[in-house]
């Protein structure tokens, strides 16, 4: 077990990305001016089919609109979400394991040991777990950047016009330092075939939500990490996925910029609609922001226990249930730290 | 102008002026060492009658024509190496085994294969940046953080945006430091491959200076591949600044 655990961590190597390629080509061809394009008559429809969330898992057909168009931004900004396991029905599947091959001893070192989850529409799904225990490559995993060793992800039948089903923010932004903030939040639609003007004007809109309005011209570079992560969001959001996946998005920053990040996040989650699936190994930043909490075993990774996070918001890191909560995860957590430390 | 530049200034002319001085009073043979202002007086004349001119065009020709053959090339060659494994495993023990040999030394043998005129010549300059920007390509290809990568292919790049959108402008810091060494690289396999086999060429008229004991004109050879050179360094700086204007620069 030892061994498993000191390099469950290892590079995530590139031959898995051979099959990446045809995990992108088997995507259905995106079709943005439709997602685009919506009236102020289908947005109101929209947002009813929001209110009967628990049966919009079938993403085909009339139920499409689960995922909010992004005109949407601005029209519902106290709308808050209370999802929980009972209230909305999963429509991504994961049941996946992963495993490493060690080429220099031929040993097979397991980095998740078969994970099931289901994650519900809209919700804000935190992954939470000791480092090394393998949230990452579940992460990995779900974007399709990895393939599992076993097992599989049910995603829902791909809607159309709702371009790619999952997009990534990384940690350390993975912005491309030769782009502007505008070339890079265009990069998704750019090699996706929008024509330019409708991906500058729709780049335009998404770096206005990220508040970075004035700083399209700029290189990657002239940011500050702060900035340089609202750039990732915006680019993430840029193909319209119906799911967002954060690999610990803040832990570069400085506890300042951290909190009002968190915040941040939390405006766009809700303005967005969109789902949120957050690793992280910060405590606060799961009880802060999450509508569920994954709590990761140490490696090999398993899911330990799910909770439910019912607190109203505006959370405080100062209040006394989340205070409580985060005691109660904490002791969970220190079990499993204690236990990777120990083996 | 700060002091700096002032101080700069006042070195070159300060020697140049020493010099002048010490070859008129007598205490340094002009056979050796001409004084500067005869220097540019020769210059002058051999501008005038258009010898010099000429020399100048037919070594740049033969530069212009070996550097871009050996910079495509190397660029093309250095960037699918760089990121196709089995592409690279073919093209790494030749890297290996030619990029150590001086590549004057293969002017003979390309002088038997592509005969006396300008062919050869080119020829050995393309081979000598072709290594230099092959190797530096390449090494700005691997330093690429393989993350951005994955946001690409996240994203929805195909593996031809990939190529064209991350790779290439990735290693283009790289590219370019290969192309200013490739540039100096060229300048010196010119000169070297008109000492011989040749009747024209900056090179050929330094060198047939040398042998009538004309040291004036060596000088002009000299400054004018000086010249040249500045000239290069600062073509390629100014590309360099068009083309990524990303890059963070120190000054």
């Amino acid at each position: 077990m030892a061994v498993a655990r000191a390099v469950a961590a290892a590079p995530l190597d590139a031959p898995a990305v051979d099959r990446v390629s045809e995990w992108i080509t088997h995507l259905p061809p995106p079709a943005y001016p439709a997602a685009i394009d919506g009236t102020k008559a289908q947005l109101g429809k929209v947002l009813w089919q929001r209110e009967g969330c628990h049966d919009c898992h079938d993403f085909g057909g009339s139920k499409a609109g689960a995922v909010l168009p992004l005109d949407v931004i601005g029209t519902d900004p106290g709308r808050v979400h209370a999802f929980t396991a009972a209230t909305a029905a999963a429509f991504v599947r994961l049941g996946v394991g992963k495993a490493w091959h060690i080429a220099r001893t031929g040993e097979r070192v397991a980095a998740l040991e078969s994970i099931t989850l289901d994650v519900a529409p809209g919700e804000f799904l935190i992954l939470l777990g000791p480092s090394g225990c393998g949230k990452s490559t579940l992460l990995q995993i779900m974007a399709g950047l990895e393939a599992p060793s076993s097992g599989a992800i049910d995603f829902p039948a791909a809607a159309g016009g709702h371009g790619k089903l999952t997009s990534m923010v990384f940690q350390d932004y993975a912005l491309f330092p030769w782009r502007t903030v505008l070339g890079n939040v265009a990069f998704g639609p750019e090699v996706r075939g929008v024509p330019r003007r409708e991906r500058e004007e729709r780049a335009r809109r998404l770096i206005e939500l990220v508040n970075l309005r004035g700083a399209e011209q700029r290189y990657p570079h002239e940011l500050s990490g702060g900035m340089r992560q609202r750039v990732a969001l915006a680019r993430a959001l840029a193909n319209d996925p119906q799911i967002l996946l954060f690999d610990e998005p803040l832990a570069a920053l400085d506890a300042q910029t951290r909190r009002v990040m968190q915040d941040e996040l939390l405006r766009i989650w809700t303005e967005t609609g969109k789902t949120f699936v957050y690793v992280t190994h910060s405590l606060s930043e799961a009880v802060l922001l999450g509508t569920r909490i994954v709590l990761m075993t140490a490696g090999p990774g398993r899911v330990k226990r799910i909770e439910d996070v019912t607190l109203p918001r505006p959370r405080l890191a100062t209040g006394r249930a989340e205070a409580a909560m985060l005691e109660r995860l904490d002791a969970l957590l220190g079990e499993e730290v204690a236990r990777a430390m120990a083996s | 102008m700060t002091a700096s530049h002032w101080r700069q200034i006042a070195s070159v002319l300060g020697l140049l002026l020493l010099w002048q001085i010490l070859v008129q009073a007598g205490r340094i043979n002009p056979l050796f060492l001409p004084a500067p202002l005869s220097v540019l007086a020769a210059m002058w004349e051999m501008t005038r009658s258009g010898e010099l001119p000429w020399a100048v065009l037919v070594s740049l020709n033969r530069v212009a024509q070996g550097f871009i053959y050996g910079a495509v090339l190397g660029v093309l060659l250095g960037l699918i190496g760089g990121a196709v494994r089995w592409v690279e495993d073919l093209l790494d023990p030749w890297v290996a085994a030619v990029y150590p040999i001086p590549k004057s030394a293969l002017f003979p043998l390309f002088l038997l294969w592509f005969g006396l005129g300008n062919s050869s010549k080119i020829v050995t300059i393309a081979v000598g940046v072709l290594f230099l920007v092959l190797v530096n390509t390449m090494t700005g290809v691997r330093a690429i953080n393989p993350v951005l990568l994955k946001a690409a292919r996240d994203l929805g790049a195909s593996r031809l945006q990939i190529f064209v959108k991350v790779i290439l402008p990735g290693a283009l810091p790289n590219i370019f430091t290969g192309l200013r060494l490739g540039a100096g690289m060229a300048l010196i396999l010119v000169f070297i491959t008109e000492i011989e086999a040749t009747k024209a060429g900056l090179g050929f008229l330094l060198w047939e200076a040398f042998q009538l004991m004309d040291t004036r004109h060596v000088f002009v050879g000299v400054v004018t591949f000086g010249v040249l050179g500045v000239a290069t360094t600062w073509l390629l700086q100014w590309l360099e600044r068009v083309t990524c204007p990303w890059i963070q620069r120190s000054n």
